[in-house]
């Protein structure tokens, strides 16, 4: 899963980022409004949060010129409060609105939330086969007993799982699973959907040669 | 004239109404009084008119001759009652063919004829033929008195026992009793005549005027009053009006405004003063609650920081390295926290009209250069070249708040220089007033944002990352030199540089 923060005040977006990417997150950052439209108009992020006051463009020019391309769902970040601001967000297309200053697990809950929504899944937790995943708890079950994963084979599960019935591309895969300032090694995809396998079972994830990976 | 001030529960219109119902009462009273008077005074002198005639021709009856002889009975009058002219009801040519010297027996007459007749009824007998016709009202009658109180002459038409009228006051005179107005006069010879006449029917319609105006003075007062009621009811409209609109606006809706009534008069004079106060009302609580809310979205942000980087701290065992980092945000979060509070602070105090201390003389160089030296350190970190020509100057004024003016003005034009960029920081005298201005070789102002650059919170950019401004220092800055009577100029031009202008009078 990969976010874009765009945050001007530098300590809040590196702490943000920080715990984001604990979360297991691949995070992208910007300081800046023009350099953060352009990120997010040229990467597909599985969620965008965006503060409001911004040098260069702001928070509502952004979302407005992005909506014309793209539905990356958007949390708002910002320190106005009244329902007019969050009435003018929420109508530009902003999927949800978070009120500075928050706490960081209701800042994860709303974009798990956000994501889980954009994926078309209405719970938490997404039983396929014998394997049972918690996302929340970033946990996942084989015949009901815990399996021990690391933060990417979970992500790399649940993008899969959110995806399900789909093929989807290894380019899509690495975009969805690294960040901007990650070196990945073109083998690496492949280590993981091994290790994945060999804790799952090996028919759990099925290859789609030339192309991808599917959960069916 | 001042009117005793009457209480009626506080009300303006009960109070207008019960003037106004009494000053038309006094006035419909005093207008029906007069005129019933007038009326009941236009009959009496009819009345006595009339009597004073009929008692000169019975004394002419009397005393043919004059009424210093005894009366020569059974002596006709000479025709010659017309020449005192007619009473009202006696026509002349009636009056005189009324008397005939030798009164035969005579048909029923006219009752003004009969009073000149009566004057034989030294026989009993004609008296006696005429009884019948004689007992109504509105007739004359007439009583004669011979010396001795004895009854010479009394017509049937006459009460009873007439009430002979007493001698000494006056030798002729009106009187009134029991419905009759009699005139009495004594004769040089000793008689003492009396006429008189029922004055029942004329009292009766007197009376009957006397309700009429009664009945129409009421009518006219209950119409006055409520005509009064609706002008009062109008007058006082605007009045309920601005009430109810200043009921709301003291509840707290400060967008209502009290429509404007149509004309110009004293109420819309005070309509539109109460609206241009409520406007103004209006403005400076949205001003305030404008500067709140950005007081408190600038104290979010650090806080934000603090608490995201608290709890990211806390989640889970981290390395010192990690720790000091997070430490090193918290630290400058709280910083700026305290620096806006104390902007805050500051400009509460220029709020309060400059009571931040003491006013005495100072010497503006001295002041401009102390702020210089403590900026050196920041200047020299940013490459930034500081000039200065202070020449000695003086003026009245809170020596820490034109600190503050320096300093702010200094620290912009180092902080929004370009680098390698110069700051010049000049005091001098000029007729009147005394400067201090700071000139940079930053980027300049944009045109547009110039009328903005002393609001509060306006930052000509947007960001935060330019450090510390909460953009508040100009605003300060504005606020001290205003309370201390001067002005601020800014001469920018884009791309060039600016240069404030401080004029401090004295």
């Amino acid at each position: 899963m990969r976010l874009l923060v765009i945050e001007d005040e530098a300590d809040l977006l590196s702490s943000l980022a920080k715990a984001l990417r604990e979360e297991g997150y691949a995070v992208d950052t910007s300081e800046e409004g023009e350099e953060g439209l352009y990120k997010a108009m040229n990467t597909d992020y599985d969620a965008i949060i965006l503060d409001v006051m911004l040098p260069g463009l702001d928070g509502w020019t952004i979302l407005k010129k992005l909506r014309a391309k793209r539905k990356t769902p958007v949390l708002m970040l910002t320190a106005r409060d009244t329902s007019r601001d969050r009435v003018h967000g929420l109508d530009l297309g902003a999927d949800d609105y978070l009120v500075k200053p928050f706490d960081l697990n209701e800042l994860f809950a709303r974009v798990r939330a956000l994501i889980r929504r954009t994926a078309g899944l209405s719970r938490s937790v997404v039983q396929i086969g014998n394997v049972r995943i918690d996302i929340p708890a970033r946990q996942a079950f084989r015949s009901g007993k815990a399996v021990a994963l690391t933060h990417r084979e979970f992500t790399l599960l649940e993008f899969l799982a959110m995806h399900r019935g789909e093929a989807v591309s290894r380019a899509a895969l690495y975009e969805h699973l690294f960040d901007e300032n990650e070196n990945t090694l073109s083998n690496l995809l492949d280590v993981h959907i091994s290790n994945l396998r060999n804790k799952l079972g090996s028919e759990f994830i099925m290859t789609r040669r030339g192309y991808g990976y599917c959960i069916e | 004239m001042k009117l005793p001030r009457i209480r009626l529960n506080g009300s303006l219109r009960w109070q207008l109404q019960l003037w106004h119902g009494l000053l038309l009462a006094l006035v419909l009273a005093g207008f029906a009084w007069t005129s019933w008077r007038l009326q009941r005074a236009s009959l009496f002198a009819r009345v006595d008119q009339e009597l004073e005639h009929h008692a000169q021709l019975v004394i002419r009856e009397l005393h043919p001759h004059g009424p210093n002889q005894s009366p020569p009975p059974r002596q006709p009058p000479p025709p010659d009652g017309a020449d005192l002219g007619p009473p009202p009801e006696l026509p002349p040519d009636q009056e005189s063919a009324g008397l005939p010297a030798p009164p035969p027996p005579q048909p029923p007459q006219p009752p003004e004829q009969m009073e000149e007749a009566q004057l034989e009824n030294l026989n009993p007998l004609l008296a006696k033929e005429r009884d019948d016709q004689d007992l109504r009202k509105n007739f004359l009658y007439e009583v004669v008195w011979g010396p001795l109180e004895r009854i010479l002459l009394r017509s049937d038409s006459a009460p009873k026992s007439p009430l002979q009228p007493t001698a000494g006051s006056a030798r002729s005179g009106f009187r009134i009793h029991d419905n009759l107005r009699e005139y009495f006069e004594f004769l040089p010879s000793g008689e003492c005549i009396l006429v008189g006449k029922e004055m029942g029917d004329d009292f009766a319609s007197l009376n009957r005027a006397a309700w009429i105006l009664f009945a129409v003075g009421g009518a006219v007062l209950l119409i006055g009053l409520f005509i009064g009621w609706m002008i009062t009811s109008g007058l006082l409209r605007p009045l309920i009006t601005i009430n109810h609109t200043a009921a709301k606006i003291a509840e707290g809706d400060l967008s209502q405004r009290i429509p404007m009534p149509s004309g110009e008069n004293e109420i819309s004079g005070l309509v539109r003063v109460l609206n241009q106060t409520f406007s103004r009302l209006e403005t400076s609580f949205e001003r305030q609650s404008q500067f709140t809310a950005d007081a408190s979205h600038e104290l979010r942000t650090p806080i934000s920081v603090i608490i995201t980087h608290a709890q990211n701290a806390l989640a889970r065992e981290r390395s010192s390295e990690e720790y000091r980092e997070s430490l090193a945000a918290c630290h400058r979060a709280a910083k700026r926290m305290q620096q806006l509070t104390e902007s805050l602070l500051a400009l509460v105090r220029v709020d309060q009209g400059g009571r931040g201390g003491e006013r005495i003389t100072c010497r503006l160089d001295q002041i401009a250069g102390d702020t210089l030296e403590l900026l050196k350190p920041l200047a020299d970190e940013l490459h930034i070249t500081l000039e200065s020509d202070l020449k000695p100057v003086t003026c009245t004024g809170n020596p820490a708040q034109l600190a503050q003016v320096c300093n702010n003005l200094l620290e912009n034009a180092i902080r929004y220089n370009a680098s390698g960029g110069r700051v010049t920081l000049r005091t001098s005298r000029e007729p009147g007033f005394s400067t201090i201005s700071v000139e940079d070789t930053g980027r300049g102002i944009d045109p547009d944002d110039l009328p903005h650059l002393f609001e509060r919170f306006f930052r000509v950019d947007k960001s935060r990352s330019h450090g510390s401004g909460a953009g508040l220092g100009l605003a300060i800055t504005e606020g001290i030199v205003k309370a201390h009577g001067g002005k601020i100029e800014i001469i920018s031009q884009l791309g060039e540089g600016s240069l404030f202008i401080v004029k401090l009078p004295g």
